[in-house]
């Protein structure tokens, strides 16, 4: 443990001394490794450290936070002193000795990050990068990256408990810039996991590496997408991405517990087609979003939001359960981007669960419409439910076939009306690796789903 | 908690680390969220960080921690040794020295006045109140008010000693409003180098904007697909305005991979826009050193639609033969800090008043995904209001404006005097010839 049981106690204790119910102190360390090759050479080997810990008293509706990278007693009472300031009632809540809680850790690792040379890492990223200059002389300049994360977190709380998780994540990602002279298109892809160096042994980082620059060498003859509302099939994998911003946001504690979300009060009812079903399940092994205990030391869980268009169960935290009414639990998906920030509830691995329908079916069944294939991303108004996502890799459908590359388009609707308009959803589900960022910083989230169908949605392109 | 820069540069120098650069930055963060009139959060938090960075044998060793005790000297220098046995190729000379004065940006006031947490409470909790009040539509209020405290520093062993230190106050108010069945939100921020009076004078300007953006788009319906002309507000300008103005990195141009490369002296927009880098201004952006110690400057980057200047590093410069001007972001890479987009004397409604059939769009999302940095391609959801024979009409909403960057700054017939302050961007409206929309 980072900080003595006797420090801890006595700095739950004072956080507790002006009417907090609840006070917590959690730790991190987190090490970095960045390898980086840019412009036909290494661009940055770089480690990092964040190192640090939150302190946080709950009290009915009031949260006080405090950070520091100080790990003394004496700042730590410190902080703790100036953070209690901020109730003003008496102790009610005293903090016991404290116990350690063993955790199971839920994600195995292989290979760790340390078994690799960083000779043979960049070795591996330059036959990457190779095979994407060699795709075309149309690539101008091809990046290729290994991001490694070690953490190490220990949460200390009122109820008596220390809770611990070493957490791995290992990504590597390739990106490309094509041009003929007259335009510039880029094309990327990163593969990511709760891995150690394994992953690196599993990804076949030339084959992913000449995928991307066929990509982005196509891209420079896509002519422009349509602009209008058109029937839209999502591919799978970051196609995920679409649960994620429409439904996602506003399913978790923030949203749910402000009654600012347009599902707040809809527990049991129908919300969405009956072929959508949707979990957030952390307990995935060795996936990019996993937990082996949330942030504020509750155990992941499997959570079924969704069961066949049914309203099931919202993300929730300690704080946002006891806030709609208390007859909640808190579902183990609280997290925080690292120690400056207030822990809320945020996604782990959140998916659209596979359907029946052939993808190929489901891309014969459109008449005229487009074919998302790739995505940058996208954004969400948890208040009104209007997302918006962009997709980088698309086609025309025409006839049931899948025809012309467009150019990037983004995609918009509220959330709400989009869950309504999946009408197939396909038997390939797969789950890709994201970053996302909200209240509490940009965490690592596993978005997924299997090819779908959504009968109309406005396509955002320049052409006719 | 104060460093002892002479032991970190001993140390590295007794492992050959040379040149050896140190940045450390130290800063303190007060915040007091509101939500509905009642106090929900209070932060307060220090942090520390530090950035290192060194030559070993010709290589880049980087280094960053926020863990700063008496074995964090020895821990760095171990890192660097590391990081730089298969590191970067680099050269002494993307070093700076120092030797050359800095203009101070107006980010530090010494007439600050300080405040606590009570009285950023109380203060939250009245503009809270304000905003509950201002119109029967507003359901929920979010009022975030927050005092920022900071100092950097920068030192290395060719002679570089850099500091400077900030202090200002945020304020952040977001809204819900709801009415016949329709919920839209709407926020606005404003920021003050002196005191929370002036967050108090200037909060009423805040509430009103936020709570315009959530009430006028009730019920607001999207317009017809095609291409429109059109008036980009302010800060539409200034969010498309940023990924335009990224092409600039130098490097970016030397690499090849820029739609700007070889261009200057040469026209790349419109003759309406002269565009200056005021790195110097009051702005939470502005800063009188860049990231590789050098000092900021002032310098036109674009005039009358001729680009003049671009962003560079100590690298790039040298590859040119040019004086770097302050703009380097590490890695050899190029930013401009803050840009100031030149207004004209024309009003908005002025230039509302060249439209017969347009649009006015007054805020974009989905900058994280809709913008290609490297394309200049935009899609991007979008709001305004119609423009119908010179007047701003109806609401509209649910739209997706899309386009090339290049093209829309080409595209501009006319600048307005409405200038406002957005960080790093400062900037009035844009009439601008068409702009495709896709909606009904």
């Amino acid at each position: 443990m980072k900080i003595s049981k006797a420090v801890a106690k006595d700095v739950l204790n004072i956080l507790l001394s002006t009417g907090g119910e609840y006070s917590e102190i959690y730790f991190q360390d987190r090490i970095t490794h960045n390898y980086v090759r840019r412009y036909k050479q290494v661009h940055a080997v770089k480690v990092s450290q964040e190192f640090g810990v939150g302190l946080r008293i709950i009290s009915g509706e009031n949260v006080v936070y405090g950070y520091t990278s100080d790990l003394s007693k004496a700042s730590l009472v410190t902080l703790a002193s100036e953070l209690s300031k901020g109730l003003n009632g008496k102790q009610k809540v005293t903090c016991p000795d404290l116990v350690i809680k063993k955790v199971k850790q839920l994600n195995k690792i292989k290979a760790p990050h340390s078994s690799w040379s960083d000779e043979k890492k960049l070795m591996y990223l330059e036959e990457g990068e190779k095979v994407a200059y060699l795709y075309s002389p149309s690539v101008q300049d091809v990046l290729a990256s290994l991001f490694e994360e070690d953490e190490h977190i220990e949460v200390y709380n009122s109820e008596g408990y220390i809770f611990s998780d070493d957490r791995t994540r290992t990504r590597i990602t390739g990106m490309v810039i094509a041009t003929d002279g007259k335009e510039f298109q880029q094309a990327s892809s990163g593969p990511g996991a709760g891995k150690g160096i394994e992953l690196l042994e599993e990804v076949d980082f030339k084959e992913l590496m000449k995928g991307v620059a066929k990509d982005a060498v196509d891209l420079l003859s896509a002519i422009d997408g349509p602009s209008g509302n058109y029937p839209v099939v999502i591919g799978n994998h970051f196609g995920g991405v679409l649960f994620h911003e429409a439904c996602g946001h506003p399913l978790e504690g923030n949203s749910i517990s402000h009654n600012t979300s347009p599902f707040a009060n809809k527990l049991n009812q129908k919300i969405a087609s009956d072929v959508v079903s949707a979990i957030d399940d952390g307990t995935i092994l060795n996936s990019w979003g996993s937990i082996s205990v949330d942030d504020e030391g509750i155990l992941p869980t499997k959570n079924q939001l969704i069961k066949n268009g049914i309203l099931t169960s919202y993300m929730l935290d300690r704080y946002t359960s006891k806030k709609i009414n208390g007859k909640f639990t808190p579902t183990g998906s609280c997290r925080r981007e690292s120690y400056k920030y207030i822990p809320t509830t945020r996604m782990t691995n959140t998916y659209i669960d596979a359907g029946s329908s052939d993808p190929k079916d489901i891309i014969a069944s459109v008449k005229e419409g487009i074919y998302c294939k790739g995505f940058t991303g996208g954004q969400v108004d948890p208040a009104t439910d209007q997302f918006m996502f962009t997709s980088d890799i698309a086609y025309l459908i025409k006839d049931g076939k899948i025809s012309s590359m467009i150019k990037p388009v983004s995609l918009i609707g509220y959330g709400y009306e989009i869950l309504k308009k999946i009408t197939m959803v396909g038997n390939d589900l797969s789950i890709a690796p994201g970053l996302c960022g909200s209240s509490s910083g940009t965490c690592f989230v596993t978005v997924g789903q299997p090819t779908l169908l959504v009968s109309s949605i406005l396509v955002g392109g320049q052409g006719e | 908690m104060k460093i002892n820069v002479n032991k970190y540069i001993q140390i590295a120098k007794e492992n050959k680390i040379t040149p050896f650069q140190l940045s450390y930055s130290y800063t303190k963060e007060t915040t007091v969220t509101v939500f509905n009139e009642s106090v929900e959060e209070q932060t307060i938090g220090n942090s520390y960080q530090l950035l290192a960075k060194g030559i070993v044998n010709g290589k880049l060793g980087l280094y960053s921690t926020d863990k700063i005790d008496s074995s964090t000297p020895k821990v760095v220098v171990e890192n660097i040794l590391e990081s730089s046995k298969f590191g970067k190729e680099e050269k002494k000379e993307n070093f700076f020295a120092g030797g050359k004065k800095y203009k101070k940006a107006k980010i530090y006031s010494p007439n600050f006045i300080d405040a606590s947490l009570s009285e950023l409470q109380k203060v939250a909790l009245e503009i809270s109140k304000k905003v509950k009040n201002a119109n029967p539509k507003v359901e929920k209020v979010e009022v975030t008010l927050t005092k920022v405290e900071s100092e950097d520093q920068m030192y290395n062993d060719l002679g570089l000693k850099a500091k400077e230190k900030e202090r200002y106050y945020s304020l952040y108010v977001s809204v819900i409003c709801s009415s016949d069945n329709d919920t839209q939100t709407g926020f606005d921020s404003a920021h003050s180098f002196t005191s929370l009076s002036e967050i108090k004078e200037k909060a009423d300007e805040v509430i009103s904007s936020a709570i315009k953006q959530g009430v006028d788009f009730i019920n607001s319906k999207p317009i017809k697909s095609g291409k429109y002309k059109g008036v980009l507000s302010p800060k539409v300008v200034a969010s498309l305005l940023g990924f335009y103005l990224s092409g600039l990195n130098a490097k970016s141009c030397q690499k090849h991979i820029s739609p700007f490369e070889g261009k200057l002296n040469q026209q790349i927009c419109s003759k309406a826009l002269t565009i200056k880098h005021t790195p110097h201004i009051e702005s939470t952006s502005a800063t009188s050193f860049d990231s590789e110690g050098y000092p900021t400057s002032d310098f036109i980057i674009i005039k009358k639609g001729i680009l003049l200047n671009y962003f560079h590093s100590l690298e790039t410069a040298r590859n040119e033969s040019v004086e770097p001007n302050g703009c380097g972001a590490g890695l050899g890479e190029a930013i401009g800090q803050v840009a100031s987009l030149m207004p004209s004397k024309k009003s908005e409604e002025e230039l509302f008043s060249k439209v017969k059939k347009g649009i006015y769009i007054t805020n974009v999302k989905g900058l994280n995904a809709g913008i290609d940095k490297q394309t200049l391609n935009f899609s991007l959801p979008c709001e305004g209001y119609e423009i119908i024979d010179g007047k701003v009409s109806k609401a509209t909403s649910m739209i997706i404006c899309s386009g090339n960057l290049k093209d829309l700054f080409n595209d501009v017939i006319a600048v307005s005097n409405n200038t406002k302050n957005l960080s790093s961007i400062i900037t009035p409206s844009l009439l601008v010839k068409k702009i495709t929309i896709s909606g009904n």
